[in-house]
């Protein structure tokens, strides 16, 4: 063991005190060309294997091309704890009367083994820019979905000669947030401590203009401004208690004002108890219950929105409680076909009352989606509301059923 | 000093015993490579929250071991969760001289075997066994432990 970690500093000492111009390949030990960095014929050998084979760049610490009996040594000494842990695998299958199946691709349904280093997370502490095509939730632990794989706002100009009408249409939120998660470790287990803050400024737009006076009652023209905050109380009574305010400016772009909104949230997350904590239906299904109280002040401002949610007052207060539902497969392959897996069941039931009037705003939302297909490629989705929209206090008894394809 | 030893391994199986018994409906094995953090559909939030039910689970409280939220945003298997716990016990070296160090597993299953036989009769556990419960109690929070 000693002798390895020798023959490594040394690998790295040479490395350093050769020619500053000689070229490394990214996670390679060994360095590649002259000093211009033109790759030289004795080093063919050694670039190619180190270029094909992870293994070579890691363990090949002499740079000859070549494994050693001491650098082969050394390779299967780091896989010895996935052996471990395969073995385990196999004892416990057994234990459970159960075997591991090896498939035609050589893969097994579940993972019998895996590194124990954790996957890179973004900084404990950090502000990030969001710029998407629809409002996503920012929270302590919920990260937006990074920037490559989320779609973005749309700008878009489109002119149609035939009836003469210019189009302009810009759709999306922009955002900053900061997230700041505690790094402080408490002595003794069960201590309460601030889990972390997140706190976000966001601009909504949703703009259509059309030049053609026979379009002008197809535009859109809303401009919001809001804020969200969300902080997390960990370890008060068996849980942590999640605390969030909401609010938004609702505008548009002449800078009319239409109303404003502010909404304060509890929710307890408890494995414990199974609060917005997962928790075992039988073999195939786990559910969560997520309990959340609500506050919400709307206020109608001067020439702004006519929503039934105003139909008494300029400003409501309403509270009450929400209670969401979700039933979905475990994901595991041991357990369900892939396919399968992405079948998911929500039934929301939310009661808030007006403080001042006690009139009471209930709506029910439940929505399922199921595929249908064992290749992914349909899914049929049905939806159902009935009761008084939150954000309008209109009513909606609404069913829809749909059919989801994508090849 | 008693000193007491802990492998990844007994973490994993302390950890996949856990699971099952969260999840005890669920008949399929859990192995060390399992992802349980999608396979049991965990929310961000529960998923953090898991970090200080964990803490307190009697195998972690004997480990010494008291794990954050923030800890569990790059961990989903039961190797980087076994993993994760082994960083953050507090390791000693193996002096020269013969030290006996007593595997942690023993340790918790003879306060098991105790505290099992208090339940089932506690008018007859006698002193002997009372203080035997004490002194264990007081040796896990002196617990050093070391790795394998």
């Amino acid at each position: 063991m000693l002798s390895h970690s020798k023959a490594t500093i040394l690998a790295f000492l040479l490395a350093a005190l050769l020619p500053s111009a000689a070229f490394a390949i990214k996670g390679d030990v060994c360095r590649y060309g002259d000093k211009d960095g033109n790759l030289k014929p004795s080093e063919v050998r050694v670039f190619v294997m180190h270029q094909q084979n992870e293994i070579y760049r890691k363990y090949d610490i002499n740079c000859d091309g070549r494994l050693s009996r001491a650098e082969l040594a050394r390779y299967e000494a780091d896989q010895q704890p996935f052996i471990d842990q395969a073995n385990l695998a196999l004892t416990l299958a057994k234990q459970d009367g159960k075997s591991v199946h090896v498939d035609e691709k050589g893969d097994t349904a579940e993972p019998l083994f895996g590194s124990i280093e954790p996957t890179p997370v973004s900084p404990s502490s950090n502000w990030f820019f969001y710029l998407r095509d629809s409002p996503e939730e920012i929270g302590v632990f919920r990260e937006p979905k990074p920037f490559t794989s989320a779609a973005g706002a749309s700008f878009s100009a489109s002119r149609d000669g035939v009836i003469k009408n210019t189009s302009w249409a810009a759709k999306g939120v922009a955002g900053l947030a900061y997230t700041w998660r505690n790094t402080e470790r408490p002595d003794v287990a069960g201590t309460p401590y601030v889990a972390g803050i997140s706190t976000s400024s966001w601009m909504s737009f949703n703009w259509l203009s059309n030049s053609a006076a026979a379009l002008k009652s197809r535009q859109s023209d809303v401009l919001s401004f809001g804020t969200t905050e969300e902080f997390a109380l960990a370890n008060i009574l068996g849980a942590t208690q999640y605390i969030r305010v909401k609010g938004a400016y609702n505008t548009d772009f002449e800078s009319s004002p239409h109303s404003w909104a502010t909404t304060l949230e509890w929710q307890p997350v408890s494995n414990r108890y199974k609060l917005s904590a997962p928790f075992d239906i039988g073999p195939y299904l786990v559910g969560r219950v997520d309990p959340i109280v609500r506050f919400i002040h709307t206020e109608r401002l001067s020439g702004g929105t006519m929503d039934p949610i105003f139909s008494q007052h300029n400003s409501v207060s309403r509270a009450g409680p929400v209670l969401s539902l979700t039933v979905q497969p475990k994901a595991s392959d041991l357990i369900l076909p892939n396919w399968l897996q992405s079948a998911i069941l929500n039934v929301t039931y939310e009661w808030l009352q007006d403080i001042d009037t006690r009139q009471k705003y209930e709506l029910l939302n439940a929505s399922m989606a199921f595929p249908i297909d064992s290749a992914g490629h349909l899914a049929l989705k049905l939806n159902y509301q009935k009761g008084r929209l939150e954000e309008t206090g209109a009513r909606i008894d609404q069913a829809m059923v749909g059919l989801s394809a994508k090849w | 000093m008693q000193l007491f030893s802990v492998s990844i391994r007994e973490i994993e199986i302390d950890l996949i015993n856990y699971f099952k018994s969260s999840f005890p409906e669920d008949t399929a094995p859990i192995f060390p490579g399992s992802d349980v953090r999608r396979r049991y559909r965990y929310t961000p939030e529960a998923w953090a929250e898991l970090a200080d039910e964990l803490s307190t689970v009697p195998w972690m409280i004997h480990l010494g071991v008291v794990l954050i939220q923030d800890d569990m945003r790059g961990v989903s298997t039961i190797a980087q969760l076994a993993g994760l716990i082994f960083k953050h016990i507090r390791h000693v070296v193996a002096p020269k001289t013969r030290v006996e160090v007593t595997p942690l597993t023993t340790l918790m299953r003879s306060s098991h075997l105790i505290e099992a036989a208090i339940t089932k009769n506690p008018k007859s556990t006698s002193r002997r066994a009372k203080g035997a419960i004490k002194k264990n109690k007081k040796k896990a929070g002196e617990t050093k432990r070391r790795s394998q």
